[in-house]
């Protein structure tokens, strides 16, 4: 792989060790504008490590982050913040702010002081596309896990919003927390994104949810790359054998061009 | 005061409901009318006490200082009395109480808890420690310090105490990047403890002008302010506020989550590091000079979130100034209690404070 892909947020050989352990092992992988890359593996296999480091939350021990052509180190937390957004499994906040509070957060690498009616605009719209633009005036911790993850959706879509040049989204399991209408909504969403030209990262459980809306896989096991390339190149029944231990039977979804992937 | 006006709120562009919401105006209201509490306590703190001085000979007073006569007669020891005693102790509660509500207001944030608060997690009593034994022990050091910065060394020392103590429950609390508020209010008790054991073996050691000054240490008092110590307080307070009010949306961030408050490009350790930096300036430099104040600064910005929703840009203001009008209000009720005698306001603040805790722990249980 290109080590200066210009328009990519890469992960070049990065290597994360803590305590004398591999979390991940020489992983290389690349986020394109308008695709989406499912990250799979079992628990413990250094998925949540691999966004972390592709976010900056975690040095690699070797290897490089690098965000369009430049190492991740070069800029600043704010210039990164414009044009990467990453969406947490949970968040811990504790105060009782109104939902478009939240969303308005997503606007704070752009925003010098006081928010503009553009700002305003754009978390109003950001709202309205993550169905939660009824609950703008409700407290934050009055919501449902499954509304709480919509709101922090509406959150990172403002944060990407207004920015010219390519544009990285990381989803840490989007959809682990909603009910299937809401997880087809959700990655909808992500693919709707990707079609605007965001570069999408997601881990996920559900291998049918990664065939169904995911450009490319990446298979993780034990902090290595075990395979990367398109659903059906990938999601075979040795592969997933391989990588989850788990006997599978793979055949053609009935209405979509992916693999269905169901347990014997 | 840039900071006074900025707050404004998206929501009332947003498309509304019948619901209440806060329109600009309205957010400078409160900033408005708190200020006109302020103002108001002020001139009743200034008035009452042993010798009344109504609100006209006040002004007066007032005037001549900046060179100019009103047609009102006054009593030279009345204004005596003002200029040297009572206006001092009034800006004294003014900032004392506005940087003990900032720090409390910045360290809930600093925590993601709102049940942080100077007193419960230790800063005021390792300042009160440091201060305390900076007079115990090093009083032959003082000595030798020229009295124009003898005035700084304690508040120096308590700055150093309280930065160190917050430093350590801070660290203490923390598991994987997550603060533990049941270990972060345990070690804030085993600290303050710790410093009261320090402070006991100190009063073992004191003489009696010493035990005094630890008495009025651990119960507070704003009496005995100069203007002296009201030009420190101010320049100590002042800044580091300014300082975080520019950080108003910052702190709101970060209340998301270390790590979320990273991806929307705030440097955190930086923000943490100087948070912490400006709380225990604040509360280290207030208990040097007027003692352990408790629960304005877990109180106040309750209130306010309460009145105002938790965003740091309409808080820190308001707090600042409801914790000034909550201080100087508690320090007349200390004076005009007892007459001519007063008490410590600790005890006043504590009265009044300790059941309001007592009232959001029942209520935060609720809510689980």
């Amino acid at each position: 792989m290109s080590t200066s892909l210009v328009n990519s947020l890469q992960a070049v050989d990065v290597t994360v060790m803590v305590s004398q352990r591999h979390l991940i092992d020489a992983v290389s992988c690349a986020i394109v504008p308008g695709e989406i890359l499912a990250v799979l593996g079992p628990n413990g296999a250094g998925k949540s490590t691999l966004i972390r480091s592709l976010s900056g939350e975690l040095k690699p021990s070797s290897g490089e982050i690098t965000l369009n052509g430049r190492s991740l180190s070069d800029y600043s937390s704010e210039a990164v913040a414009r044009q990467r957004a990453v969406l947490p499994q949970t968040s811990p906040l504790a105060f009782p702010f109104a939902v478009q509070e939240v969303v308005l957060m997503g606007r704070a690498p752009h925003v010098v002081g006081v928010e503009s009616e553009v700002d305003r605009e754009i978390v109003r719209e950001t709202m309205r596309r993550a169905d939660v633009a009824h609950l703008a005036e409700r407290n934050y911790l009055t919501l449902s896990g499954g509304e709480k993850q919509r709101v922090h959706w509406a959150r990172v879509m403002a944060q990407l919003e207004g920015v010219s040049g390519p544009r990285y989204l990381l989803l840490d399991e989007p959809v682990s927390s909603l009910d299937m209408t809401h997880q087809h909504a959700c990655l909808t969403l992500a693919r709707e994104l990707a079609s605007q030209g965001v570069g999408v990262l997601t881990v996920l459980h559900d291998l049918n949810l990664a065939a169904m809306y995911a450009d490319r896989v990446l298979l993780l096991r034990q902090g290595r790359v075990i395979g990367q390339g398109t659903p059906n190149a990938l999601l075979t029944v040795d592969c997933i054998q391989e990588v989850f231990a788990q006997r599978v039977v793979v055949m053609p979804h009935p209405q979509r061009d992916c693999p269905l992937i169901v347990v014997p | 005061m840039r900071w006074i006006s900025s707050p404004r709120r998206c929501i009332l562009l947003l498309p509304t409901r019948n619901k209440v919401t806060l329109s600009s105006s309205k957010a400078a209201g409160p900033v408005l009318l708190l200020l006109g509490a302020v103002l108001v306590i002020g001139v009743i703190s200034l008035s009452l006490g042993a010798v009344e001085i109504r609100p006209l000979e006040i002004a007066a007073i007032l005037a001549s200082k900046l060179g100019l006569s009103l047609p009102v007669s006054y009593e030279p020891s009345e204004g005596a009395l003002l200029w040297t005693i009572r206006l001092p102790r009034v800006f004294c509660g003014l900032f004392v109480g506005a940087g003990l509500a900032l720090s409390g207001a910045v360290l809930q944030g600093l925590f993601r808890n709102p049940l942080a608060d100077p007193t419960l997690i230790g800063v005021s009593s390792g300042a009160a420690l440091a201060a305390v034994s900076c007079l115990v022990l090093g009083e032959t050091i003082l000595r030798h310090v020229p009295s124009g910065l003898a005035l700084f060394v304690v508040p120096l020392a308590s700055f150093g105490g309280g930065f160190l103590l917050v430093n350590l429950v801070w660290r203490l609390s923390r598991q994987e990047g997550r603060t533990q508020i049941s270990t972060m209010l345990l070690a804030g008790i085993a600290l303050n403890s710790l410093c009261g054991a320090g402070i006991g073996v100190l009063t073992f050691l004191a003489n009696d002008a010493q035990l005094r000054s630890i008495t009025f240490w651990s119960l507070g008092s704003l009496g005995g302010t100069t203007w002296p110590i009201v030009g420190v307080l101010a320049a100590l307070t002042v800044l580091p506020a300014l300082w975080l009010a520019r950080q108003a949306q910052a702190l709101n961030v970060l209340l998301l989550g270390e790590a979320e408050a990273g991806h929307l490009g705030v440097n955190v350790e930086h923000l943490k590091q100087r948070i912490i930096l400006a709380a225990a300036l604040i509360v280290g430099v207030s208990v040097s000079f007027v003692g352990i104040i408790g629960f304005v600064g877990l109180v106040t910005p309750h209130l306010i979130r309460l009145w105002l929703g938790p965003d740091y840009r309409r808080l820190l203001p308001c707090a600042a100034l409801l914790g000034a009008f909550l201080l100087m209000a508690s320090d007349l009720a200390a004076r005009l209690v007892v007459t001519p005698a007063e008490l410590p306001i600790g005890v006043v603040t504590a009265l009044l404070g300790a059941p309001f805790f007592l009232w959001i722990l029942r209520r935060e249980r609720q809510q689980l």
